[in-house]
């Protein structure tokens, strides 16, 4: 199979991909399950304070007595939102500002890059406490200002890919038959362009959920959701009693970037491998021949 | 053969400004197509064929600025005063462009059937009938019988031949009165090239299309086409009815060109006769004939003086060169073509 003509360090980084994919949809499953698979509302308070992990409660209790599984699996629902949204909302932004840069080029392109440029160098972290210590802790507007700092990768990388694209042939032939600038940046363009911006984007969740945990670990979190880093600024002063406070959500935190990495860093492997296969002439097409 | 020109390019030059500095890539070049005509483009690599015919559609290296001058008249429109909306309008709908290497001028992520919708709506919503449309552009251009199972493809999945019969049938879609082929055949192998030749000359015939074929395969030109325009470094050198160029060449360069040629007919063992040289680069075209520096016959102080105006050495032929109808003086190369095959 195709797998065969791939060196063996190429393959192993494209299993990057298999195994981050398979980490993000543990955490998917807990995520969309999370009102079914919590036994207790996070917050309700238990009997028992700082128990540790048992048949009970699987993963200890807090100093408040709250179920920490039960925590677990809401934060994992908070983290992945809060992550997936927070790109989305720069993959949305990273791509327009992207393809018009690329597209028009000239003066636009080189004011749009300066703005991205200048969005890049504001460290993000600080910029989400100042937001979020001026304008309050409401986690829709943590999202929007996650979303916001992190769209100058996808920009940059799909700006750099539609220059590229729009000069390839088949763009001068959407052309030569008479298709319109619309049809031509939307269809032509466009598809051809996003496959660096989803490696960018997969990259761009991890650091959006390391930026919620560490506002929340700051206790600048949103206190009315259960968080990943309330949970660990909680566990700080129980660390010597209750390990199990401190090693879930930090072990959620953990997995969850490294899931989201390994996805994006794969991903950007396979699209090494397939681009390779492609250009050379022995293995003209990396899919597989799938003619009937 | 009606003769009333559907395409008449009159002093037609194109002016590129690079970062190196301003190019002409094209340098007063004229020649009519009629309604119904092949005309086929000759030359080496570099010589402008390509760039002529994409100027014609506005279209080739968007990264550089580059200006036109002459007059380019297509079914009564200016073809050089035309930009914009209006030329989109004529691209695609009146004039049909095949392009030389079919796997990189296909969409690689749009399957050969939504290519070719593409092409037939351009841009707006398919009706059934735009399907119908489709499949039966994909059947002219011998992707049938089962043309669903050829649409629901990539292109990658398809051979060579395959995906430049989509191209054509993509060409195909506005109806055009002008089809213009830039080097279709010369990515795919000779028997394949066979195939789509015969494709293209059945469906030139049957819809009466006019047709600019670009190529450097005075075999091929040969076969398909009518009439044959020779271009060198920007200029055409020499022009006129296919039978009467090749069988009568008149110009040093269509000579070279010809003797330098190999068909089926071409002994083992004969020698090949390249043209000494190579095509001058854009930035240094020698000063009058440019072909002088190659050419057996040139004589300094005659061809070097000033561009060799073009003389009627035929009713339709003429020639760029001051030897023109000085025939006494060159040897007449003996020169058998192959037969032009009947359409299949």
């Amino acid at each position: 199979m195709t797998a065969n003509r791939v060196p063996r360090v190429r393959r192993a980084e494209r299993q990057y991909a298999t195994v981050g994919a398979v980490i993000v949809a543990v955490l998917l499953v807990i995520a969309v399950l999370s009102p079914w698979i919590a036994k207790h509302d996070p917050f309700a308070l238990g009997e028992t304070a700082l128990a540790g992990p048992s048949a009970n409660a699987w993963f200890g209790t807090d100093n408040l007595g709250r179920d920490v599984w039960s925590q677990f699996v809401y934060g994992a629902r908070l983290s992945l939102t809060v992550g997936v949204v927070a790109a989305l909302i720069g993959s949305v932004i990273g791509v327009g500002v992207g393809t018009i840069a690329g597209v028009r080029g000239g003066v636009t392109d080189a004011l749009l890059m300066r703005l991205t440029e200048a969005v890049l160098i504001l460290p993000r972290f600080i910029v989400a406490v100042a937001v979020v210590a001026f304008l309050g802790s409401g986690i829709s507007r943590i999202i929007m200002v996650i979303g916001l700092m992190s769209w100058p990768g996808v920009a940059r990388i799909v700006r750099a890919e539609v220059m590229k694209v729009k000069n390839l042939e088949f763009v001068e032939a959407a052309r030569a038959s008479g298709l319109g600038r619309a049809s031509i940046v939307f269809r032509e363009i466009l598809p051809n362009s996003l496959g660096p911006a989803i490696v960018v984007a997969s990259l761009d969740i991890g650091q959006a959920i390391l930026v919620e945990a560490g506002l929340s670990f700051l206790g600048l979190g949103d206190p009315t959701v259960m968080s990943w880093g309330t949970m660990l600024n909680n566990s700080q002063r129980f660390l010597a009693q209750a390990w199990w406070m401190a090693i879930f959500p930090g072990a959620g935190i953990f997995l969850s970037v490294l899931g989201f990495n390994m996805l994006g860093e794969g991903l950007r492997a396979s699209r090494r491998g397939t681009k390779r296969a492609r250009n050379g002439s022995a293995a003209p097409d990396a899919g597989g021949e799938v003619a009937a | 053969m009606g003769d009333s020109p559907i395409l008449s390019v009159e002093n037609l030059a194109v002016e590129l400004v690079t970062p190196e500095g301003t190019v002409k890539p094209v340098r007063d070049v004229s020649f009519t197509v009629n309604r119904g005509e092949a005309v086929g483009l000759v030359g080496e690599s570099g010589s402008g064929k390509s760039v002529t015919v994409m100027s014609l559609l506005g279209l080739g290296r968007r990264d550089l600025f580059y200006r036109l001058s002459g007059k380019t008249v297509f079914e009564g429109i200016d073809l050089v005063a035309e930009r914009g909306e209006r030329l989109r309008e004529i691209r695609g709908r009146n004039i049909g462009m095949v392009f030389q290497d079919p796997s990189s001028f296909l969409n690689p992520v749009m399957t050969i059937g939504k290519t070719v919708l593409e092409a037939v709506t351009r841009g707006r919503r398919a009706t059934p009938a735009d399907f119908e449309k489709r499949d039966t552009l994909l059947r002219d251009v011998g992707l049938g019988p089962d043309v669903a199972t050829v649409a629901a493809h990539y292109p990658h999945q398809l051979s060579g031949g395959m995906k430049q019969r989509a191209m054509i049938a993509c060409a195909l879609a506005g109806d055009p009165e002008l089809l213009i082929a830039d080097e279709p055949t010369t990515a795919l192998d000779a028997t394949v090239q066979k195939q789509v030749l015969t494709v293209m000359r059945k469906l030139q015939r049957s819809r009466n299309m006019a047709m600019i074929f670009i190529s450097h395969d005075l075999n091929v030109v040969s076969q398909i086409c009518d009439k044959v325009v020779v271009m060198y470094a920007g200029r055409v050198v020499e022009k006129g009815p296919v039978e009467e160029v090749l069988h009568n060449p008149q110009h040093p360069y269509t000579r070279a060109l010809i003797r330098s040629s190999i068909s089926f007919q071409t002994e083992r063992g004969a020698p090949l006769n390249p043209i000494p040289g190579e095509v001058p680069d854009v930035f240094s075209i020698p000063p009058g004939c440019a072909f002088f520096p190659r050419c057996p016959l040139g004589v300094a102080d005659m061809c070097q003086a000033k561009v060799p105006a073009p003389v009627h050495v035929g009713p339709d032929h003429t020639v760029a060169c001051v030897f023109a109808g000085v025939g006494g003086e060159v040897e007449k190369q003996p020169v058998i073509w192959r037969s032009i095959d009947a359409p299949h």
